[in-house]
């Protein structure tokens, strides 16, 4: 079998503080596939986002931040890397899009700009006009109708879905082989999020990225994801394919998230235990979804 | 009858330079003692200047609001302020970091005069049981606890003066999802068992449908639906609605997944 696009393996962070070490994450460990879509889930402080920012290697700066464990990219242990090789990653082999596509963007310089500057990261000697170019079809690949008028736009002037779309685009610019995914609608409103969701999806078949794809909606989720990992207070509680865990979810927490959800078609107020003993029950894994080995 | 609340006619416009913006438009809606109506719309629709104006933050351009009949004045006396109470979306910043628990919640009820002042140490303790939080959570300060938990407070503080309408304004949507959950199940039993009416804002109709009595739908400042839950959800008739209903991305819908890019 082919090396996963991305493989962690007991990755533990803690950060120092004066009342001395804050665990976050306890060993977890998983794995993205080449073209597959997988996703975190779990609540806020279960520890998806800083997952991401380790795989990125935006933590690792952070001086108070104490990562152990097994990152690995394309058969490549992360750690091992020189300092400049794992920038010359970011935004070309790997890339994020963040929550809030406002806040993401700068408001100072026009998205054209930006977009030069994302695309010289692939490829140092473009041209401006070339730039332009490209960033117009990306632009029309997440369905922007008028390219020209957003590119000589500032974020401001533009709303959140259409921030997001951007965001989108320039994220998949240098066809990057693993996409970093952290709650890419939570700021959106329902029906902009439907739409930048089927979007995101299209793109990347079209493209076979991997995505890590870090959500707290469930139902979100189940719409995007193949495979899905459910972390709660930074250990992985419940891994196995969307299809199966949502069919057949075995862990008491993720039982408990799933009955969280409001359901359109009313049913009333879940009883639900804000915290449980239960919810630290044991690792389930479903059938077919164990770790791969090492690689070689 | 007469309502407990009702909306006669209101508008909003704002001046923002010379642009005039048209925030709510002609909305008439009526609340009924002990309901939960919930105001449903995305972002921009108006839901938050409606409830702003029920609050008396500021009066509408046309129109009035009336509480029991009578309609409120543009400059709210402190027993119109009592009567409507209000909680807000995001429990971190809406409570004072430098206050305890028990002194926010005393203030509360000190501004409103409530009950013997010597009785309201012990009222404190009594609130924030009624929230589900331990008498003890009074000493502490709100750095100490989690959104959830503060959410509880904010609720405790709105309670505290017993009003007459109690305004959510997307009280959850900073929250998880277990904890929304929760949240929503003690608005709920507000109203159902202590009779608290609630007008619950959100942008989540699947949340709305859940526990609200009656749906009204907003959409660019115009009351596009409005009736029973289960009928506005069965049977949306407004295009706006069947798109927020469609746009829904829930666990008991279809998949998106096939239709057509937009």
């Amino acid at each position: 079998m082919s090396v996963p696009t991305l493989r962690i393996r007991d990755l533990a962070l803690g950060f120092r503080g004066w009342a001395g070490t804050t665990e976050v994450l306890h060993g977890i460990s998983l794995h993205v596939r080449q073209g597959e879509r997988v996703a975190l889930v779990g609540e806020s402080g279960s520890g998806k986002s800083v997952t991401a920012r380790i795989v990125l290697g935006l933590l690792q700066e952070n001086r108070s931040a104490r990562v152990s464990g097994l990152v690995e990219f394309e058969g490549r242990d992360l750690s091992a890397l020189a300092a400049r090789e794992r920038a010359g990653l970011r935004g070309t082999r790997m890339s994020m899009i963040f929550q809030d596509p406002t806040s993401s963007l700068n408001p100072v310089y026009t998205i054209e700009t930006q977009f030069r500057e994302v695309l010289r990261r692939g490829e140092p000697g473009i041209g401006r006009e070339e730039a332009r170019r490209r960033a117009e079809k990306a632009l029309a690949d997440v369905a922007i109708s008028e390219p020209g008028r957003v590119l000589s736009s500032y974020s401001f002037q533009l709303s959140g879905g259409m921030n997001q779309r951007v965001m989108i685009a320039m994220a998949l610019a240098n066809e990057p082989s693993l996409l970093l995914a952290d709650e890419p609608g939570t700021a959106l409103d329902v029906t902009v999020q439907a739409q930048t969701l089927r979007l995101m999806r299209r793109l990347v078949e079209q493209h076979n990225t991997s995505v890590l794809f870090i959500s707290h909606n469930l139902g979100v989720v189940r719409e995007f994801a193949d495979r899905v990992y459910v972390i709660y207070k930074g250990r992985i509680v419940e891994h196995g394919m969307a299809d199966d865990l949502f069919a057949d979810p075995r862990h008491p927490y993720t039982r408990a998230l799933l009955r969280a959800v409001p359901r359109i078609t009313g049913g009333g107020i879940p009883e639900i235990e804000d915290v449980s003993e239960d919810y630290f029950a044991p690792l389930v894994v479903h059938e077919g979804c164990e770790e791969p080995e090492e690689a070689k | 009858m007469t309502h407990l609340l009702s909306l006669r006619s209101v508008s909003k416009v704002f001046t923002l330079g010379s642009r005039e913006v048209r925030a709510v438009e002609n909305v008439s809606l009526d609340v009924e003692e002990g309901e939960c109506l919930a105001i449903v719309g995305e972002s921009g629709s108006g839901k938050s200047t409606v409830a702003n104006m029920v609050l008396g933050i500021y009066p509408p351009s046309e129109g009035e609001v009336l509480l029991r009949g009578e309609a409120l004045p543009a400059r709210r006396q402190l027993v119109h302020r009592r009567a409507i109470q209000l909680v807000q979306q995001n429990p971190m910043s809406s409570l004072n970091p430098r206050r305890s628990i028990g002194a926010s919640l005393r203030l509360a009820l000190d501004v409103h005069g409530v009950g013997e002042r010597g009785q309201r140490r012990r009222r404190v303790g009594e609130l924030l049981e009624e929230v589900g939080l331990p008498a003890g959570f009074a000493a502490r300060s709100p750095a100490a606890l989690s959104g959830g938990q503060r959410q509880r407070v904010a609720i405790a503080a709105a309670i505290a003066a017993r009003p007459a309408l109690l305004i959510a304004d997307e009280p959850t949507s900073a929250l998880d999802t277990i904890v929304q959950a929760r949240i929503v199940s003690l608005l709920d039993a507000l109203v159902r068992e202590d009779g608290m009416t609630l007008l619950f804002v959100t942008h989540d109709i699947a949340l709305a449908s859940g526990f609200a009595d009656r749906i009204a739908v907003l959409h660019e400042g115009r009351l596009v639906e409005e009736g029973p839950a289960a009928d506005v959800l069965a049977a949306p008739r407004d295009a706006c609605t069947r798109t927020l209903v469609a746009g829904h991305i829930g666990l008991d819908t279809l998949p998106l997944i096939g239709e057509a890019a937009p």
